[in-house]
C-alpha cells in the first residue's frame, strides 16, 4: 500500500482543485515575506508595534507617533442560527493624528445557537465588516478576529475569500490566530491573507505547552504565524524571536503609565520602528 | 427617517449600554473553556429580589454600581417600599448577553415586497466623528439610526404598498428615497430630491420629511430643525405632530439643549400632542442632563436619597449613575461608590479615602472591603466590625472582611471560630455565592486535609466560558454532557493540590472514604489508577482497580481483565484499557473537566496526557502542608514526573508488545489506536516517528485487517 501522510494528501488535493480552475481569480496574494507587484502598505510590512484598541473609551494621545500603529476594535458581531447581531464601537478613540490604523472586527459564534453559515449570513457578515472598517478614517489593514472551530474553518475561508475580493488589493489582510492553527494545523494554508496572528495569552489548557516550546526555541510551523506575536500585559511573556511585529492587549483601557510599563518589558529588539 | 415615535426606547437602550457596559472587554483569543462561577465577582450574592429588601450579602470591589446606590440606602437607613423594588427589578435584563436584534432585519424583509429593485445591502447604524485639537484627532462613534427608525420604515413602506402597489411608482420612489436616507446613517450627505406637484400628496408629504430626517443623519442639524419645523406647521401633513417631536431631537444633537428644552415644554404644554407627552418628557430629562449636568446632579441626589422615592426611579439613578460616570459633582454616595468600584487588581487607595467618608455604616464597609493587613488603623477597623449585629444589612460585609483581614494577618484562630460561627452558627441568612466565598475562605486555613477537601467541594452558581466578556455565566449544559449542574465541583487550587501534591497511597486512602463527592470520587479514581498504571505502582493500580469498576462501570471490563492478566500480561492489560477510553490521564482536569466521555476521543484533543504532566509545579497557595512531604512525593515519581505523553508512553508499549507476543490478537487495533493518539493526543504534534512506526506494523503485519483499512495515514506535526 502506497504511504501516504496527511501533507501529502493535502498537497495533492490542492492541485488537484488548482487544476479545476473552479476558484476565482484572486489578486495576487501578498506576502509578508516577497514584495509583490503591488506591495501592501510599506507600515504593514515591516516590524512594529501595534496596540489593540478595544471595547472601552481610549485616549491614546500619549502614543508616540508614528511608530506605534493602533489596531481598533470597530465592532463585533454575533452570529446565531440564521442571523446576525452587530455590535458597533460606540467608544470614543483619541489618537495622534499621525497614528497609523488597523480595522479590527471580532467575529463570535453563539454556543447555544450555533450558527448556519450559509450564503446570506456570510454576505451580511461582509457587508458589516465593509461598512465598519471603511467608517474607520484611514485605515491601512483589516484584521478579523474569529477563533474558528473546525466546522466553522469553511465559512471562514469562504468569508476572507469575499472580503480579498472587495477589499483593494494593496491592503492587507491579518486574522488573530490560536496557537494551536500556527503549531500543528494546516488549514492557514487555504487563506487569502497576509498575517495570522499567534495568540499568545489566554490560551487556557494549552498554555503551558505553547510556552515551553517557544522556551525550547521551538517556532511556528506556519510562515503565515511567523511574522508576528499578540501578547498582553497581564501575563507573563513568552519567549519572543526579535523581529517581528507585536500586538499589545492590555485588559483594561490604555493609560500612559500601563503602555511605558509594557513596552519596557519587551525585549530590546523587538521595539524596531516601522518608519 | 420613518416615524420615530418613543424616545423611550432610545434612552432605554442607551441607559442599558451605559449602565451595563461595565463587562470586560472581550479578549481575542479561545477556544474559550468552560468555567464554573462559584460567585459572581459583579454581582451579589442574594437575588435581585433579597437585595432590593435589604439582604446585601457580602459587598465587595468593583459591583456593578446599581447595586451600590441600594446598598447605600440600606446601609443608612433608607429603606425602599416594595414598589420602588419593583421599579429597579425591571433595571435588570434578564441576561446580560441577550442579544439585540438586528435593526435591518425588519426594513430588508419589508422591503423585499418591492419587485425589481435590488437587494438591500447591509446598513451600518453608526456614524463617527472626528474632532481634531492640538495634534490628536478624537473619533467619537455613534448610534446614529436606531432601531425604531427601520422598523417604522418598513410599516410605512408596507402601508404604502397597501395604498398603491408593491410595483407602482409611487413605492419606487419611495424606497429610492428611504435608501438615500439610511446611507447617512454611516457616512456621506446624500440628501433626496423633493417631489414635483404631480405627485400624490402622501408621497409629497412623505418626501418632506424623508429629506428632513436625511439631514438629521447627515448631521446637518439646523437644516433638520428648519425642515422639521415647516413640517410641523403643515396642516395636512401626516408628520406634522412627530416633527414637532424632532426638531428637539434635532437640537439636542446639535448641542443646543436650552432650545431643545423650550421645544419640549411646548409639546408638553400642548393637549393636542398629548400621545408625545411622555415621549417629550424623557427626552427633556436627557436634555437637562447633558445641558447641565451639575444641576441635574444636584436635584438627582437629592430625590435618590429620599426617604421617599418619585418616578421614574429606574431613569432617575440611570441618569444618575451616568453623571457619576462623567466625573461629575461631589457627594457622599458618590465618593462611597467610587471607593467601592475599585477594581481589585487597581492601585490600593490611600488608606485613609474610606475614612474620609462620614461616619457610619457605608464609610465602615467601604473601610473594610478595601482594607488589606497593612492598613493602618486596622484593628480599629477590626473592632468596629464585631459591633455589627447580625440583623444588619452590613452584617455579612463586615464579617467576611474582617475574617480575610484576620487571615491577612495571621489570627488564624480567631478567622476560624468566626468562620464557623458565620457558616454554622449564625442567624444571617446565607446565600449560595456567599457561602462558596466563605468556604473558600475558612478552606485556606484548614490544616486538615479531608476538612479542606469538604470545604472546597462547591456548588457552582452556574457555567459559562472564559472569554472574560461576561461575569453572567450562561448554562452552556448543553454542549457539555459529561456534566450536571447541581453537582460539586472543586477550585483550580485544589485540583493542583490534587495532582501535585498528594502521594497515590493518599489518594487512595481519599477515594476509598466518604470525603469527596460525585463526580469528583470517580475521577480522582480514575486519574489515581491511571497514575499508579504509568508510574509503575503496580500493588495500587491494582487496589484501586474493583473501584474503579463500580464507579466507572462502562470500564468494568476492562478492570476484570487487568485483574485477571497474569504479571506478563498485566501491564498490556493496562495499556489496552487506555487505547480504548482516552479520557484517562493521571492527573485530574480541571473545572468541570473533560467535554467528552471517557471512552470517547475528544475532537479538541483533550485525550491522553502530555509529556511532563507530573513535573513539579509550584502549589498554589492553600492550606499549609509539608514541603518536605511534597519532595517526598514528587520524588516517588519515576524521573520526577517526567513521563512521556500518552501518544509516545503508548505506543512504546505496543510496539514492545508486537515484538514480544505478535500472537496477541489485539495488536491491530491497538497499533490503530496508537496512530490515532498521535494525531488526538495532547500537544501540537511531534509525534511523527511514533505514528510512522505504529502505521508500517500494522499495514505490514494486519494488511487485511479492518483496522488497517480505517488506518490510511499516519500524521506527522
Amino acid at each position: 500500500m502506497k504511504r501516504w501522510n496527511i501533507t501529502t494528501g493535502l498537497v495533492t488535493v490542492g492541485l488537484a482543485v488548482a487544476c479545476c480552475c473552479t476558484l476565482p481569480q484572486l489578486p495576487p496574494k501578498l506576502s509578508v515575506f516577497a514584495p509583490a507587484k503591488e506591495p501592501a502598505s510599506d507600515r504593514f510590512l515591516t516590524p512594529q508595534t501595534i496596540v489593540w484598541a478595544w471595547e472601552r473609551p481610549e485616549s491614546l494621545e500619549f502614543l508616540p507617533s508614528p511608530e506605534i500603529v493602533v489596531a481598533v476594535l470597530v465592532g463585533r458581531l454575533r452570529l446565531a442560527a440564521d442571523s446576525m447581531t452587530p455590535f458597533p464601537r460606540l467608544q470614543p478613540l483619541t489618537l495622534p493624528q499621525s497614528t497609523s490604523r488597523i480595522a479590527v472586527v471580532r467575529l463570535e459564534s453563539d454556543p447555544r445557537q450555533r450558527p448556519d453559515l450559509g450564503n446570506e449570513q456570510r454576505q451580511q457578515v461582509v457587508a458589516a465588516i465593509l461598512a465598519w472598517s471603511t467608517g474607520l478614517p484611514g485605515f491601512k489593514a483589516l484584521q478579523i478576529d474569529f477563533d474558528a472551530t473546525v466546522t466553522e474553518r469553511v465559512f471562514y475561508r469562504q468569508l476572507l475569500t469575499d472580503l480579498r475580493r472587495q477589499l483593494p488589493a494593496t491592503l492587507p489582510i491579518s486574522i488573530t490566530a490560536l496557537a494551536s492553527w500556527c503549531l500543528g494545523d494546516v488549514w492557514l494554508d487555504e487563506l487569502p491573507i497576509d498575517e495570522a496572528v499567534p495568540m499568545l495569552f489566554r490560551m487556557g489548557k494549552d498554555a503551558t505547552l505553547v510556552r515551553t516550546k517557544l522556551a525550547a526555541g521551538a517556532d511556528f510551523n506556519h510562515p503565515l504565524c511567523r511574522s508576528s506575536y499578540g501578547i498582553s500585559s497581564d501575563e507573563p511573556l513568552p519567549t519572543l524571536r526579535p523581529g517581528r511585529r507585536l500586538y499589545l492587549f492590555h485588559p483594561r483601557a490604555w493609560t500612559e503609565p500601563a503602555f511605558t510599563t509594557f513596552r519596557q518589558r519587551l525585549p530590546a529588539t523587538s521595539l524596531t520602528s516601522g518608519v | 427617517m420613518a416615524p420615530f415615535r418613543h424616545r423611550q426606547g432610545v434612552i432605554a437602550l442607551t441607559a442599558w449600554l451605559a449602565m451595563f457596559s461595565v463587562c470586560m472587554p472581550s479578549a481575542a483569543c479561545g477556544p474559550y473553556s468552560i468555567v464554573a462561577f462559584f460567585w459572581l465577582p459583579r454581582d451579589p450574592g442574594p437575588t435581585l429580589e433579597q437585595f432590593l429588601a435589604g439582604h446585601l450579602g457580602i459587598l465587595d470591589h468593583g459591583q456593578r454600581a446599581p447595586y451600590l446606590y441600594i446598598a447605600y440606602r440600606h446601609l443608612t437607613g433608607l429603606d425602599m417600599d416594595a414598589d420602588n423594588q419593583q421599579a429597579l427589578t425591571s433595571l435588570w435584563p434578564q441576561n446580560h448577553l441577550a442579544s439585540v436584534p438586528d435593526p435591518n432585519q425588519a426594513w430588508r424583509e419589508a422591503r423585499q415586497r418591492v419587485p425589481d429593485l435590488e437587494s438591500p445591502g447591509w446598513i451600518s447604524t453608526t456614524r463617527s466623528q472626528s474632532v481634531e485639537e492640538n495634534g490628536t484627532v478624537t473619533h467619537n462613534y455613534f448610534l446614529n439610526c436606531l432601531g425604531d427608525a427601520f422598523g417604522n420604515a418598513a410599516k410605512t413602506l408596507t402601508a404604502r404598498i397597501d395604498r398603491f402597489g408593491a410595483g407602482s411608482p409611487e413605492v419606487r420612489a419611495w424606497v429610492e428615497a428611504q435608501e438615500q436616507v439610511f446611507a447617512n446613517c454611516s457616512s456621506g450627505e446624500t440628501i433626496p430630491q423633493p417631489l414635483g406637484a404631480e405627485w400624490d400628496p402622501l408621497i409629497r408629504w412623505d418626501r418632506q420629511y424623508q429629506i428632513a430626517a436625511a439631514h438629521f443623519y447627515a448631521t446637518h442639524y439646523p437644516q433638520a430643525v428648519q425642515r422639521f419645523r415647516e413640517i410641523s406647521r403643515d396642516p395636512d401633513s401626516p408628520w406634522r405632530d412627530l416633527a414637532a417631536y424632532l426638531i428637539a431631537r434635532a437640537l439636542i444633537r446639535d448641542g443646543q439643549f436650552n432650545a431643545a428644552n423650550q421645544e419640549l415644554e411646548r409639546i408638553l404644554a400642548a393637549p393636542r400632542l398629548d400621545e408625545w407627552h411622555e415621549p417629550a418628557r424623557r427626552l427633556l430629562a436627557f436634555s437637562r442632563l447633558r445641558g447641565a449636568p451639575a444641576g441635574r446632579l444636584e436635584e438627582l441626589t437629592r430625590q435618590l436619597l429620599a426617604t421617599r422615592l418619585e418616578a421614574p426611579l429606574r431613569q432617575n439613578l440611570t441618569d444618575y449613575l451616568w453623571l457619576l460616570d462623567h466625573d461629575q459633582g461631589d457627594s457622599t454616595l458618590r465618593d462611597w461608590m467610587q471607593t467601592m468600584r475599585l477594581l481589585m487588581d487597581e492601585p490600593a487607595p490611600a488608606p485613609a479615602v474610606a475614612l474620609e467618608l462620614p461616619v457610619g455604616l457605608p464609610r465602615l464597609t467601604a473601610a473594610l472591603v478595601t482594607a488589606t493587613g497593612d492598613t493602618p488603623g486596622l484593628e480599629v477597623l477590626l473592632a468596629a466590625a464585631t459591633e455589627i449585629s447580625s440583623d444588619s444589612p452590613a452584617f455579612l460585609t463586615t464579617a467576611y472582611h474582617r475574617s480575610r483581614l484576620l487571615v491577612a494577618t495571621g489570627r488564624l484562630e480567631e478567622a476560624r471560630t468566626t468562620l464557623d460561627w458565620i457558616l454554622n452558627d449564625s442567624p444571617a441568612e446565607l446565600s449560595a455565592a456567599d457561602q462558596n466565598r466563605l468556604r473558600l475562605l475558612r478552606a485556606e486555613i484548614t490544616p486538615e486535609l479531608d476538612d479542606y477537601l469538604r470545604l472546597v467541594a462547591l456548588e457552582p452558581l452556574g457555567l459559562g466560558w472564559d472569554d472574560g466578556s461576561s461575569t453572567v455565566p450562561g448554562n452552556p449544559v448543553s454542549v457539555f454532557p459529561t456534566y450536571r449542574l447541581g453537582q460539586p465541583l472543586i477550585p483550580d487550587s485544589a485540583v493542583e493540590l490534587l495532582n501535585h501534591g498528594l502521594h497515590t497511597t493518599e489518594l487512595l486512602r481519599l477515594v476509598e472514604g466518604d470525603v469527596l463527592p460525585d463526580p469528583w470520587r470517580k475521577r480522582l479514581t480514575l486519574a489515581t489508577w491511571t497514575r499508579a498504571v504509568v508510574i509503575g505502582e503496580d500493588k495500587i493500580a491494582r487496589a484501586i482497580a474493583p473501584l474503579v469498576s463500580t464507579l466507572a462501570p462502562e470500564l468494568a471490563d476492562e478492570m476484570t481483565a487487568y485483574l485477571e492478566a497474569g504479571p506478563e500480561d498485566r501491564q498490556f492489560a493496562a495499556v489496552w484499557t487506555l487505547l480504548r477510553f482516552p479520557g484517562l490521564s493521571p492527573v485530574l482536569r480541571w473545572n468541570v473537566g473533560r467535554r467528552t466521555p471517557v471512552g470517547e476521543r475528544d475532537s479538541l484533543r483533550d485525550n491522553g496526557w502530555c509529556a511532563d504532566v507530573l513535573a513539579q509545579h509550584e502549589l498554589p497557595k492553600q492550606i499549609v502542608r509539608d514541603a518536605d512531604q511534597i519532595d517526598a512525593v514528587h520524588a516517588s515519581w519515576p524521573s520526577e514526573g517526567r513521563i512521556p505523553a500518552s501518544p509516545d508512553y503508548l505506543g512504546r508499549l505496543v510496539l514492545s508488545r508486537a515484538e514480544n507476543h505478535p500472537e496477541d490478537s489485539r495488536l491491530a487495533e491497538a497499533l490503530h489506536r496508537v496512530v490515532e493518539a498521535t494525531r488526538y493526543g495532547c500537544g501540537f504534534g511531534g509525534y511523527g516517528e511514533m505514528s510512522r512506526a505504529a502505521f508500517q506494523l500494522l499495514h505490514q503485519r494486519f494488511p487485511d485487517s479492518p483496522w488497517a483499512e480505517q488506518t490510511p495515514y499516519w500524521f506527522d506535526s
